[in-house]
């Protein structure tokens, strides 16, 4: 039935355009990848049906350009548009553009989107669905107003762009002297991620975790939740590291939380993939964030541990056919854990790393999965995201899948970015990781002063070895030379590279 | 084969000599200490090596003067040196240069400007992401080289910072660029 879509346009690039365009592929779908100039020969390019340009480099001109993608649409003949995440994926205007242009999109309506991604009015939705929420409003944009709302709710608030997530546009501030600087860094963050500079103002709860819930709503009115996953491990709002069943959740706050959320998609009319949000408190009470009208970045954890294809369910769904299954066929097996490969400098305050990639080698190994969006020799460009890849381990139980995520992360080889691949490792052998001990506080508290470690004697003679090996190659030139001293030292500039 | 080296790794600076044949290398350090390497070229940028009777692969990848060796989940990169001066200047101030490839998105300061330390000078913001850079103590704002909105290169010089004497260079520890950074949003 999905195949009633015959052809889909993914409209995003990396990992998810690649993860997206196989499972279409896999449902017997024609498939449309587009790119921007910079991305030509990028993977989501090549595992299409088919490619086409949709601009220069700039986000604004390619991925997030509705006129260029909807025409890339209309030129190859596809039906149905898949978002992905982050770009354009929670565009009301997009997915009302997509709908006047004749195509499915594979997500919720524009009214739900907009109802949603306001969060003052997703905010009320759940209140009215009964689920609790935090106390907060819309950011004023007079200085006087805005101290005052901070002064009512209370230091520490936080400033989160109203149309946003995944940490952009996002500042915690502890005290009414860094309040406007926050506020002009989190407008101007806003502004050129989402085009929209609109804030909240909100209390902030200290040492809270994050946890959401994953749903599926069909357009006839089924409804189901795939467990939760745990996401506390963020680092300056962005998570990092992601797992599947969240170690404080037991049966019953699963099934609080997961109706609870239900609830709330169902206020919205909601159809297609979802992610319910919400805060939880060590005392176990848990408070409605946001709801994601997309795929999560994190979603393969949840498929691990349920089996289910979210991609496809999307598919089935967004061809109008009903849910497969019901609440009761869902059952969460095992434990997954999901690392971030970001090109990222962990030395210099994880400020990104474009480069060129000189060498990739990728694992691969039972119990593990890898969604992948680069390959070898490809220039990472500075326009975007800098996520690389997925690395995402399933273990039958959490001590299970950390040891094959270690193992994974150990043999994941890219070379040429700096990638934040050792730290990743060392976060998940930190003792308090291992306990499931995590709140989102749980990177500031632990890896403040995290530093890289420096080589060994041993491993800068490996790199002397390989220069020489690689540069010296027969070594009869060399050899024959500088017969006259024994100390090393006296060649040292005798040896140049041609 | 006799090939004598100068490897850095940020401030780490290593002389190195190789010797040995194809397979057998013995690398000798400035120190005295002598690491012997079995190797075994197993195609594109894989290398089995063994020391001390101690097997593993390696994976790396030679770029210019930079050779980068993926050893045992880590990743070093190393730079090759020809000249014995170079580099002994880290710890400079590099005033203030951008910390990544991106745009300028607002210059908070004017030239001749006092500023304290730790007072965010401009923002930059690459990969959907903005960073405050910040003065690494009090000084002065001599210039500023670009306007809002540029797109500048890692190590572009944005504004030109003289730090106030009393605070001088000798505070700014490390590498210069680092010293004067603070991510994001100071909470």
């Amino acid at each position: 039935m999905p195949k009633s879509l015959e052809k889909v346009l993914v409209a995003n690039r990396g990992e998810i355009a690649v993860r997206v365009l196989r499972a279409a592929k896999e449902l017997g779908l024609q498939t449309v990848a587009v790119y921007s100039e910079v991305d030509a020969g990028a993977p989501h390019t090549l595992v299409a049906d088919e490619a086409v340009c949709i601009g220069p480099a700039e986000p604004a001109r390619s991925y997030l350009n509705i006129e260029r993608i909807i025409d890339a649409a209309r030129m190859t003949g596809a039906r149905a548009l898949h978002p992905g995440y982050g770009f354009l994926s929670e565009n009301a205007a997009f997915a009302a553009a997509c709908h006047d242009a004749g195509l499915v999109f594979v997500g919720p309506s524009a009214e739900t989107i907009e109802a949603l991604g306001d969060k003052v009015r997703a905010r009320e939705l759940a209140l009215s669905a009964g689920v609790p929420v935090i106390a907060g409003a819309l950011a004023p944009e007079s200085e006087e107003a805005l101290h005052q709302a901070a002064a009512t709710i209370g230091y520490p608030v936080m400033l989160k762009a109203a149309a946003g997530g995944g940490g952009k546009g996002m500042r915690v501030v502890r005290e009414a002297a860094g309040l406007m600087e926050s506020y002009g860094a989190a407008r101007r963050e806003a502004a050129s991620s989402f085009g929209d500079d609109t804030l909240l103002i909100e209390r902030f709860i200290e040492g809270p975790r994050h946890i959401e819930v994953q749903i599926l709503a069909d357009g006839v009115g089924n409804a189901v939740y795939l467990g939760e996953r745990e996401c506390s491990v963020q680092r300056r709002h962005q998570k990092i590291i992601e797992e599947s069943p969240s170690v404080v959740v037991d049966a019953k706050l699963r099934q609080r939380m997961g109706e609870a959320a239900l609830r709330v998609v169902k206020a919205a009319g909601y159809v297609n993939a979802g992610t319910v949000e919400f805060l939880v408190t060590s005392g176990g009470e848990f408070f409605f964030l946001e709801v994601n009208t997309r795929l999560q970045v994190e979603h393969p954890v949840t498929e691990l541990v349920t089996r289910v294809d979210l991609v496809h369910e999307q598919f089935r769904v967004a061809s109008g056919k009903p849910l497969a299954f019901s609440q009761e066929d869902i059952s969460l097996r095992g434990h997954a854990i999901e690392c971030r490969v970001y090109a990222e400098d962990p030395e210099r305050g994880f400020s990104p790393s474009p480069g060129k990639i000189l060498r990739l080698y990728e694992p691969h190994f039972a119990g593990l999965r890898i969604d992948s969006g680069i390959r070898a020799s490809q220039e990472v460009p500075v326009h975007y995201d800098p996520i690389l890849a997925k690395i995402v381990a399933w273990g039958p139980s959490r001590d299970e899948a950390i040891a094959r995520m270690r193992r994974g992360l150990a043999e994941y080889s890219v070379l040429g970015v700096k990638t934040n691949i050792a730290y990743l490792d060392a976060v998940i052998d930190h003792p308090a990781f291992r306990a499931g001990d995590l709140t989102t506080d749980f990177i500031a508290e632990h890896f403040a002063d995290y530093r890289e470690e420096a080589p060994s004697l041993e491993q800068a003679a490996l790199a002397a070895a390989i220069l020489s090996l690689e540069r010296g190659g027969a070594t009869g030139r060399d050899s024959a030379r500088k017969k006259t001293s024994t100390d090393p030292w006296d060649t040292l500039d005798g040896w140049r590279i041609s | 084969m006799r090939h004598p080296l100068m490897l850095r790794h940020k401030s780490e600076l290593y002389r190195l000599v190789v010797t040995g044949d194809q397979q057998e290398l013995v690398v000798h350090s400035e120190e005295g200490e002598d690491v012997a390497f079995s190797v075994f070229p197993l195609g594109d940028g894989v290398l089995e090596v063994t020391v001390g009777g101690r097997r593993r692969l390696v994976h790396y990848a030679v770029d210019g003067e930079m050779v980068h060796v993926q050893d045992g989940g880590r990743v070093f990169s190393f730079r090759q040196e020809r000249h014995e001066a170079s580099g002994a200047d880290v710890g400079a101030h590099d005033d203030l240069r951008a910390p990544m490839p991106g745009q300028v998105t607002s210059i908070l300061v004017k030239a001749g400007q006092r500023v304290e330390a730790g007072q965010a000078l401009y923002a930059l913001e690459a990969m959907k992401m903005e960073t405050l850079v910040r003065a690494p103590c009090e000084g002065v704002i001599a210039r500023v080289l670009v306007e809002a909105g540029s797109q500048v290169d890692d190590g572009a010089q944005v504004v030109e910072f003289q730090p106030h004497e009393d605070a001088g260079a000798g505070k700014v520890q490390g590498d210069g660029r680092g010293a004067g950074k603070v991510q994001g949003d100071g909470a």
